[in-house]
């Protein structure tokens, strides 16, 4: 009889929650109309950023060495992403050649192992990997490379204990298996992988005190790993318990610091980027509106470079591709601004440039 | 590209075309260096003058990892090439080699970037497989840096993941990383690292989680909260320990238990009067300890006479409006307990 009774509540939570989540897309999708008929929240330097971002690539053609070009010259394929996914926020993708971007992610590519580089000449990792297969969807050129091939590359980083690691130093997180399964998200090749190791790993770097999720085992609770972790066990299919995301998400909620931005970990500065990671979570969680979202998009508008365009870490410092690209998926996410490039949540992608197989939320 | 100011730039700007463009030059010489150090790459080139190269641009940019892959093939290859000839002449060299690579890689993350993750992980790769796990390595050395590290920034988490490597290594238990933790927070109560650090030593140690030291505990980090009412530091570990007052029947100490609980309920309550009613961490603590009441001890009153979990989250939704739609989501998780 209670055991009758106790399944009769545990379906009833989960109609609620279906309901629930249900209202929750709904609201999304009302909250994204209103925006476009609006327009930017005030204060938006959108076309600043589009120059900014812009500049990245003609610094480059003019070989204008700056400080920031020369310290991700080693991942550029990162920067790409950052700066072609900030443009298609911005709408303004078609201002760049995406041929010329294309042609050169594919020399990142290493032709033994199918694996990819940050740029060319360096050496290939599963993070750089998974970053040119994003640049490739961004840019609609999946079709150039051969997705069994790059699956079986990320496939042969996968360790005994259901992590990914670095084929040259063995180091291992759980950005590597962030970065693994969605790559192999993308390629619509999950099944090459032990995925049930691989959320064993994750949750081996849950931390019961907090919910939150460290780097590796035993680590503190940081909220860019979180986003690799929750991310991960998104796309390998597997919900945490209701108390664990509750949990998780209060403490993903007490990230909102006075400024109104959000930190990392308890009693840091807030910055720019966990606008994105910690912000997407509580997305993931179904929780966006445990923190005060107003605030949080006043502080984003504050750290942008009001000189130079783009977003900075915090306001006063100087702005970076980095937080710019995280800075506007923190401003679509809360619908700040208007923009047709709806976020995947987990993926970080535009859901337009997703192929259907990789849809998530 | 954390942390440059606006301000900078400008003086930057303002600065005399001689310096301009000895920085450009500068900027122009760094990035054909890289150039040359990968065309060394791809030619598995791992030549003296080319580690020499590679370690000069890791210690201003230690983050790019092609460069430590050449200097970890140099390092491997002198080692196997002596010891084709000598064995004994071989672990010597090894021994030799980790203590320069440490040195090196010391620099390079002291002047180039002290949060670099590839800097960080090439060092636990010069204990781990270099030196053979340890073994070639002077781990008490080593474990020295990492204090001076943290002493220099408290937080740093890539120190204490090194740091592990190296407690794992001198075999070092949980009672090891409790003196260590506790040394941390002594010198700065609001250092969450340290209390995280507590909390994993105290969970390889559940026999030290007795009603007595759960006492200790709280008197510890009860010290902390008076001083320091607002810092979340010591509130998250204070969050922690309540969570392990639920009973334990193998301990038989369940009566301490509820002691402690309603002992706790007194202090939160008397550290949000201090803060005129407006504690919102004291009263996260008295709904902490409301549910674990509700969950473990039914029976027992946890909260004080016109307390109720209504009260405790308007009072919570008054001092910390941003948090109010979890406060509601609170309230109704308590009500619907009881």
């Amino acid at each position: 009889m209670a055991e009758a009774a106790e399944q009769a509540l545990r379906a009833r939570v989960g109609v609620l929650e279906a309901e629930s989540a249900a209202r929750g897309a709904e609201i999304d999708r009302l909250e994204r109309e209103l925006r476009k008929r609006d327009g930017d929240v005030d204060g938006f330097m959108r076309e600043k950023h589009v120059a900014y971002v812009l500049d990245f690539w003609r610094k480059e053609k003019e070989t204008k060495d700056t400080l920031e070009m020369l310290s991700i010259e080693h991942i550029r394929v990162q920067g790409v992403f950052w700066a072609f996914g900030s443009l298609q926020i911005l709408s303004a993708q078609d201002k760049v050649n995406t041929e010329e971007i294309v042609a050169w992610a594919l020399k990142c590519q290493d032709k033994t192992s199918a694996g990819f580089a940050g740029n060319v000449g360096h050496d290939t990792n599963v993070i750089n990997t998974q970053f040119a297969v994003y640049v490739l969807a961004q840019c609609g050129a999946l079709d150039k490379i051969d997705a069994d091939a790059v699956a079986a590359y990320v496939a042969a980083r996968q360790q005994p204990d259901g992590s990914f690691a670095d084929e040259w130093s063995g180091e291992k997180d759980t950005r590597y298996t962030c970065c693994a399964l969605f790559c192999l998200q993308i390629l619509g090749r999950l099944e090459v992988v032990d995925l049930a190791g691989a959320v064993r790993y994750v949750l081996s770097c849950r931390n019961a005190a907090d919910g939150g999720f460290g780097q590796v085992p035993h680590a503190e609770s940081h909220a860019a790993f979180t986003y690799t972790a929750l991310g991960a066990l998104k796309v390998a299919g597997h919900e945490l318990p209701a108390d664990e995301a509750d949990e998780l998400a209060w403490w993903l909620a007490e990230r909102q610091c006075d400024s109104g931005g959000l930190n990392g970990r308890p009693e840091k500065q807030a910055d720019v980027c966990y606008s994105f990671w910690a912000l997407t979570c509580l997305k993931m969680l179904g929780r966006i509106d445990w923190i005060d979202r107003d605030r949080l998009c006043k502080f984003i508008l504050e750290c942008q470079d009001e000189d130079a365009g783009g977003i900075a870490d915090r306001p006063g410092n100087v702005s970076d591709l980095f937080h710019t690209f995280f800075g506007l998926c923190g401003l679509e996410l809360l619908h700040s601004i208007a923009t047709p490039a709806q976020i995947s949540p987990v993926l970080a992608l535009p859901m337009s440039v997703l192929p259907p197989h990789a849809s998530l939320c | 590209m954390h942390g440059r100011k606006q301000k900078d730039r400008a003086l930057a700007e303002a600065e005399d075309p001689a310096k301009k463009a000895a920085r450009a030059a500068k900027y122009a010489k760094l990035r054909s260096l890289l150039h040359t150090a990968l065309e060394c790459r791809a030619a598995h080139d791992t030549s003296d003058a080319t580690m020499t190269l590679c370690g000069e641009l890791l210690c201003i940019n230690p983050s790019i990892n092609t460069l430590w892959n050449v200097r970890r093939d140099g390092l491997l290859a002198r080692i196997r090439a002596a010891g084709e000839k000598d064995e004994t002449a071989a672990q010597a060299l090894r021994e030799d080699l980790c203590k320069q690579e440490l040195e090196l890689n010391r620099h390079a993350l002291v002047k180039g970037n002290v949060k670099s993750h590839e800097g960080w992980s090439h060092r636990a790769w010069i204990v781990e497989v270099l030196g053979e796990d340890g073994s070639c390595i002077n781990v008490d050395r080593e474990l020295m840096l990492c204090d001076q590290l943290l002493a220099a920034d408290e937080r740093n988490f890539h120190c204490f993941q090194y740091r592990r490597v190296l407690a794992r290594i001198a075999k070092h238990g949980p009672d090891d990383d409790l003196r260590f933790a506790e040394g941390l927070v002594e010198r700065n109560f609001s250092n969450y690292s340290a209390w995280h650090l507590r909390i994993k030593a105290l969970e390889a140690r559940p026999d030290h989680l007795r009603a007595a030291d759960l006492e200790e505990e709280f008197g510890l980090v009860c010290n902390a909260l008076f001083t320091e009412p607002d810092d979340s530091s010591g509130w998250m570990y204070h969050r922690w320990l309540v969570g392990q007052l639920q009973p334990r029947s193998a301990l038989d100490d369940e009566v301490d238990r509820r002691r402690i609980l309603q002992d706790q309920v007194a202090t939160c309550t008397e550290l949000n009067e201090m803060e005129g009613g407006e504690s919102k961490w004291a009263l996260l603590g008295l709904c902490r300890l409301y549910e674990l009441g509700l969950r473990h001890y039914a029976d027992l009153d946890v909260l004080p006479p016109g307390t109720s979990a209504g009260s405790l989250c308007a009072a919570l939704k008054s001092c910390d409006p941003g948090h109010a739609v979890y406060y509601h989501h609170l309230e109704a998780k308590l009500t619907s307990m009881k």
